[in-house]
């Protein structure tokens, strides 16, 4: 049931509408009900699997919580680490695993067996989350959740059950240890935040993606110019789509009176890659910051080892997306530019580019990175740099859709500094106001593809 | 809890609102009819039932962007000039021909009437009679009206890919059972009516009485109601039967080519030739191994597998082949434009069909300025020939003496001013299986 599915807005109007009339104590038992709902209406059977995960962790940060040895709450710690990235392990990395060994002891004549293991939806953000949750605990930084409802409506939580942005328990529990209320006010400025995020998938992103993926179909049919064109479409496509979804689940969110953090803050207008991570998918870089890259010493503990804790968490982070090797080698680029800003600065503090040329090498930079990522495969992916250098010739399309979210992306994101939403801000107070939300509405009306693509980030 | 009555926000909502969903959807009317898809007027011919209402102009930017603009007679293109020595050709083919997505002087058509005027050093009016969704059975309908209407001296017919797949509902029974007029086609209610307009027919025979005439007249006049109906239904239609070629036993034979060539010349009165319009679609990796099983695969070194089966060069070959040697038997004259089109391909690097603006992209799709000039220059020296030697009328007897000695005669339901009744019937008969 995706976010622009008529399945969804049947869903949603009863939810709300029943949500309305609901005595305020029922309110978290109805919106936990429509979150497994929710995620059950993908695949029933891994309603177990969350439910497994809500239940152990919630017990073991009690555990956690309440034994005194420190040897009991590691140990505690660690049956909440190897369940959930058990789970993630065996659900989303059996596959690729299995494969890449059976590719190495081919010649030992050794196999491991391919189970064809199907990926649960979501699986990477609510066990991130429930991780995070008992780690809080352990760490001292947060007191474990009483009630099992309580938690159990942290992790299912249906606006941002499937592709984040990624919670903090000590973000989402104290709001819904308040009354939940109903208010005109939180419905019409979450309306106007999920319309945002509306045009930025259905109206930009999708329009994208028929163009992004036939060139990546062939990319040495095209003209340079063309296969150029492409690559700025993907990096608009991704973040139209991913950062639409986020503004969706924090625009759903709010009409429930829950606040849920920003994911994106204009990455493209960042001067650096360092500020570029700070403002893309903010809520799994923090994650990984705070519960990775912190861990492993961060860059107390000299030169040497903050590269190399750099290098481990991108590629962990890479991997996160996908179990595929391309997303290895972009996680492990993207480490790479950190280092190498991170010692440019150091060794060179007082030189500084002007702004529009630090933007633009940062730009030009990711833009070519996302080329492994999106590629199919290698031979596609060089493909493209080969076009990119201008060493071929090829059929021209200069596809409009490309030009409409070039020009739209920095008139949106120029206004944002980072840390700020990046969400179309549709003011409802104005004439003018009113006039841009309806003409939004008639834009995804008539200007929105008649398919619809899946969100990008459903995959990962 | 908020203070406001569910009431009282409604109220306050549709004060809020109405103003800016006014302005907006004027705005967007404005936009939709300029760039995207114009209201598109019809009148009622005698001849040829619905056509665009003659004077008016058509905005279609869903692929390429054309500006149709409808001469006296309702067709596409300049008027018949009124009197003196022109020579008249009227050119038959489905969407291919009438090319919403270029403006008037770009489709082969107009690209025709100017290289056939400075070849024959006289004015020369080539009509272009082109209709969304016809197919080869549909021209046996419309040959003697137009015939009638316009006295040619030459008809030219377009075909394409479409037009001899018996995949489809259509032409098999047309072909097979031997031209039954009996049974004209339901596609004749849509090739009576220009491209884009079968869903709004569908609603038509389906919204009744004051509610459809409120709601025809609405679409006639808005393009946001008609383009968003059509978006609609679009949207709500039912994956139904997909007339897509996957064999070449999909393609009529060379011997029902042949017998239907022959039929048409029997029908005819005047010279007839045809062109085949072959695109080149680009050659793509499909996205599944699914690649087309063939039963014959003559040529296909120069004509692989493009990335969907409906958009094949192989089978484009095969019809072309086939066309042409069924029009070769019976003398009638013929080009393949697939050489040409493939000639500048390969000197300009860019494909002659297909927009930037559709989501395949250059390379798929009707024919685009370019490839419409490819088709003018490629057919203009026929076509001059035929007009100036007199061997089109040589040809045409030849044609009809072979039907005659082969008994294939001109069907007997075929006549002038029959395609009205047919579009009735077949409006009937479309909207019952499309309730069914």
């Amino acid at each position: 049931m995706s976010f622009t599915s008529i399945s969804f807005a049947v869903f949603f109007a009863i939810l709300i509408t029943l949500y309305r009339i609901a005595p305020v104590s029922a309110r978290k038992g109805l919106l936990l009900a429509a979150g497994l709902f929710f995620y059950g209406y993908w695949d029933y059977r891994f309603l177990a699997l969350m439910g497994a995960c809500i239940v152990a962790d919630y017990f073991l940060a009690l555990r956690i919580y309440q034994v005194e040895s420190p040897r009991q709450k590691r140990g505690h710690m660690a049956a909440s680490a190897v369940l959930n990235l058990g789970l993630l392990g065996f659900f989303k990395y059996y596959n690729f695993f299995a494969a890449s060994a059976n590719t190495m002891l081919a010649t030992l004549g050794l196999h491991v067996p391919n189970l064809n293991v199907i990926l649960p939806v979501g699986i990477s953000f609510f066990t991130f989350e429930s991780m995070s949750y008992t780690l809080d605990v352990y760490r001292g930084r947060l007191e474990p959740c009483q009630r099992l409802l309580d938690f159990a409506l942290f992790i299912a939580f249906f606006p941002r059950l499937v592709a984040g942005p990624i919670i903090r328990a000590s973000h989402f529990l104290p709001q819904i240890q308040r009354p939940l209320l109903f208010q005109w006010s939180s419905i019409q400025a979450g309306s106007m935040i999920f319309l945002s995020g509306l045009v930025k998938k259905v109206l930009l992103a999708d329009n994208l993606a028929p163009f992004v993926d036939q060139v990546y179909r062939a990319p040495q049919v095209y003209h340079p110019l063309t296969v150029w064109l492409a690559t700025a479409a993907y990096a608009l496509q991704i973040y139209y789509d991913f950062s639409g979804y986020s503004d969706m689940a924090v625009g759903l969110a709010r009409m429930f009176g829950i606040e849920l953090p920003i994911n994106f803050s204009a990455p493209y207008a960042a001067r650096n890659i360092t500020e570029f991570w700070r403002r893309w998918h903010i809520s799994l870089s923090t994650w990984l910051r705070d519960y990775l890259y912190i861990s492993l010493g961060g860059n107390r503990k000299g030169a040497a080892r903050t590269f190399v804790n750099l290098m481990v968490t991108m590629v962990l982070g890479g991997l996160w997306h996908g179990a595929n090797w391309n997303f290895i080698v972009w996680g492990g680029l993207h480490g790479l530019g950190l280092a190498a800003h991170k010692w440019c600065t150091a060794r060179f503090p007082r030189i500084a580019l002007p702004a529009l040329a630090a933007r633009g090498l940062t730009v030009l930079f990711v833009l070519l990175l996302w080329i492994p990522f999106r590629a199919p495969d290698w031979t596609t992916a060089s493909a493209m740099f080969h076009q990119l250098l201008w060493l071929g010739h090829g059929v021209y399309w200069l596809y409009p859709w490309a030009f409409v979210a070039m020009a739209v992306c920095p008139v949106s994101g120029i206004r944002h500094r980072a840390g700020e939403p990046d969400f179309f801000l549709f003011s409802t107070e104005t004439f003018w106001g009113r006039t841009q939300v309806a003409l939004s509405v008639m834009s995804l009306l008539y200007l929105s593809p008649l398919n619809l693509s899946p969100f990008v980030y459903f995959q990962f | 809890m908020d203070d406001r009555s569910t009431g009282g926000v409604l109220a306050g909502l549709v004060r809020r609102w109405t103003g800016p969903i006014f302005f907006s959807l004027a705005l967007f009317e404005m936009v939709i009819r300029a760039f995207v898809y114009s209201p598109r007027p019809q009148v009622p011919d005698p001849l040829l039932g619905q056509v665009p209402t003659p004077g008016s102009t058509w905005v279609n930017g869903k692929e390429g962007l054309g500006r149709i603009h409808w001469s006296r007679e309702g067709i596409r293109g300049r008027d018949l000039p009124a009197a003196g020595e022109v020579k008249r050709v009227v050119v038959m083919g489905d969407s291919f021909c009438l090319a919403e997505g270029v403006s008037d002087q770009q489709t082969f058509c107009a690209g025709l009437e100017r290289e056939l005027s400075r070849r024959l050093g006289r004015d020369v009016w080539v009509g272009n009679c082109g209709r969304s969704s016809l197919d080869a059975a549909d021209y046996m309908y419309l040959l003697p009206a137009y015939e009638r209407k316009f006295h040619p001296d030459l008809i030219l017919i377009a075909f394409s890919l479409s037009d001899f797949r018996i995949v489809d509902h259509h032409l098999l029974p047309g072909i097979m059972a031997q031209f039954d007029c009996d049974a004209p086609s339901a596609q004749a209610l849509t090739c009576l009516s220009s491209g884009g307009t079968r869903g709004q027919h569908a609603v038509d025979a389906t919204v009744r009485g004051t509610l459809g005439r409120f709601g025809h007249a609405f679409v006639d006049q808005s393009s946001l109601a008609l383009y968003g109906g059509a978006r609609l239904y679009a949207k709500l239609r039912k994956a139904t039967h997909e007339a897509r070629i996957n064999r070449d036993d999909q393609i009529a034979t060379a011997g029902q080519m042949e017998r239907y060539l022959a039929a048409l010349a029997a029908l005819s009165k005047t010279p007839i030739a045809c062109v085949y319009l072959r695109p080149w679609n680009l050659v793509l990796p499909a996205t599944k191994p699914a690649a087309p099983a063939t039963t014959a695969r003559p040529g296909m070194d120069d004509a692989p597998p493009s990335m969907r089966g409906s958009l094949n060069n192989h089978f484009d070959l095969v019809t072309a082949a086939r066309l042409q040697e069924a029009a070769g038997r019976l003398g009638i004259p013929f080009l393949d434009t697939g050489p040409a089109m493939r000639r500048q391909f390969e000197r300009t690097g860019q494909p002659g069909a297909g927009f930037p603006n559709t989501f395949d992209g250059p390379g798929f799709g009707h024919l685009n300025p370019a490839g419409h000039a490819v088709v003018a220059r490629a057919t203009a020296p026929l076509l001059a020939r035929l007009l100036t030697d007199g061997s089109g009328f040589h040809r045409l007897r030849v044609a009809q003496a072979w039907a005659k000695a082969a008994g294939v005669s001109a069907p007997a339901g075929v006549r002038v001013g029959a395609s009205s009744a047919a579009a009735l019937s077949g409006a009937r008969r479309l909207a019952s299986g499309l309730s069914r």
